[in-house]
């Protein structure tokens, strides 16, 4: 058994399902954590690809800068908090 | 000493012990299987892991109770007082921690309240991962072990935002709003400030930057990025002038008010790991690292470290808090601009060709 292969495939398997489950996710912030989760994966299949440069850059920039900004301007928009009465 | 091949002798001997008790058993196939160079060296990995991150726990020990008794000093009052030097009262507390219920919130997003924890310890260990004492003792040494630990480090202001949204209460998430609007105002100079060094040591992996400091410690050349480094790396740390996302004046325990019982404790453990992974990485970037006289280099770097970390304290004794605008003013229009001019003059430096 080609361990690598295997765990490419699992990586990218948890990659595609994370970004179905963007779109189908009701919750915005939690559309959030799974874009993170796909920056992860893509990131780990940068490592795959030995390319361990650009995979860190991916994680410094995209799940540590990009998504926080994303969080952020969700966050100043005018919403409820979870279950709870609208923020008026 | 290397600490892999140390690791790696007390494996064989341990692994000789059990393939004689099973060979003496009957088990021949497994003691031959226990003994395959692949299992020795997982065991190997497994203990080097296990002796770095008790190595990190006691450093991280021994950095609250200096917080707090050097906290004490400038207050003029004594500090911790149990057991010898009130060295005893953070394994009291942290026992007391073990002691009280786990209370998740009612209304709370429970897997995202959970997960963002999960993410803040993981990162917060795998830094002391990353952080090597000495050149023979590390767990990781990448080419680019500069960048990787920056990564990490990026990675706790995401879950502190999912914590404080997923808590579901009002302190939480301005507490997790205000950890991005930090996050936004200072990472840009921290790794500007850090640019300076790297350009003048020529390489990212932490062997060499030491190395390179061999003759002059890069805080003489770089000594704006020294202090824009450590004015970032207090806001990165979340401590005193800059724990804008924990105000506990303000908001209750800020982010954390919902986290109760074991999970405040590892939540104050995580944020003194990271204390001590930013007093290490500024002791290796800016002050030659492990390199110094008689002494061992794992022991230079921990009196680097721990003389940083007294900086910390000494900021966090003196000055108050600032505020959320405050803070994007500082990192925007006097810690970026100051980068800059360090880039510039390491750039100099560079092109004078005196590095």
């Amino acid at each position: 058994m080609d361990w690598e292969l295997l765990f490419f495939l699992i990586f990218a398997a948890i990659t595609i399902a994370a970004a179905v489950s963007i779109m189908f996710s009701k919750d915005v912030v939690r559309s959030v954590m799974y874009l993170a989760l796909t920056f992860i994966g893509v990131a780990v299949i940068f490592f795959f690809l030995e390319a361990e440069y650009v995979a860190l850059i991916q994680i410094l920039i995209y799940v540590g800068a990009v998504t926080v900004l994303i969080l952020f301007g969700i966050m100043l928009t005018k919403r409820r908090l979870l279950g709870g009465e609208r923020d008026e | 000493m290397e600490l892999y091949t140390f690791i790696e002798g007390i494996v064989v001997w341990l692994v000789s012990i059990v393939q004689y008790i099973l060979n003496v058993i009957g088990l021949h196939g497994l003691a031959d299987w226990l003994g395959g160079a692949e299992i020795v060296n997982i065991l190997t990995y497994l203990g080097q892991a296990l002796i770095v991150f008790l190595v990190g726990f006691v450093i991280c020990l021994t950095m609250i109770w200096q917080e707090r008794k050097t906290l004490g000093r400038l207050m003029d009052r004594r500090g911790t007082r149990i057991g010898p030097l009130g060295y005893a009262q953070q394994l009291a507390d942290g026992f007391k921690t073990f002691l009280k219920e786990i209370i998740v919130p009612d209304k709370a997003w429970v897997s995202g309240y959970n997960w963002a924890l999960i993410i803040l310890i993981a990162s917060s260990v795998i830094l002391v991962g990353i952080i090597p004492l000495s050149d023979g003792w590390f767990l990781s040494s990448t080419p680019a072990g500069l960048l990787l630990l920056f990564a990490v480090f990026s990675l706790a202001p995401f879950a502190i935002l999912i914590g404080g949204w997923a808590s579901n209460n009002k302190y939480t998430l301005i507490g997790g709003m205000r950890s991005a609007a930090q996050l936004i105002s200072y990472e840009v100079p921290l790794l500007l400030s850090t640019v300076g060094v790297i350009l003048l040591a020529g390489s990212l992996s932490f062997g060499d930057i030491v190395a390179a400091q061999d003759t002059i410690w890069f805080v003489i050349p770089q000594i704006i990025g020294f202090i824009i480094f450590m004015i970032a790396m207090n806001a990165e740390v979340e401590r005193i002038p800059f724990d804008l996302p924990e105000a506990e004046a303000e908001l209750v325990e800020g982010w954390g008010t919902e986290y109760g019982g074991l999970r405040f404790g590892l939540i104050m453990f995580a944020e003194y790991l990271r204390g001590y992974a930013g007093a290490a990485i500024a002791a290796i970037l800016f002050l030659g690292g492990w390199n110094g006289p008689y002494l061992p280099p794992e022991l230079w770097l921990l009196i680097k470290v721990f003389i940083i970390f007294f900086v910390f304290i000494w900021i966090r004794g003196s000055f108050p808090r600032v505020r959320t605008d405050q803070i994007l003013n500082i990192g925007w229009k006097w810690l970026m601009p100051l980068a800059m001019i360090n880039l510039a003059i390491a750039v100099a430096f560079k092109m004078l060709g005196w590095f």
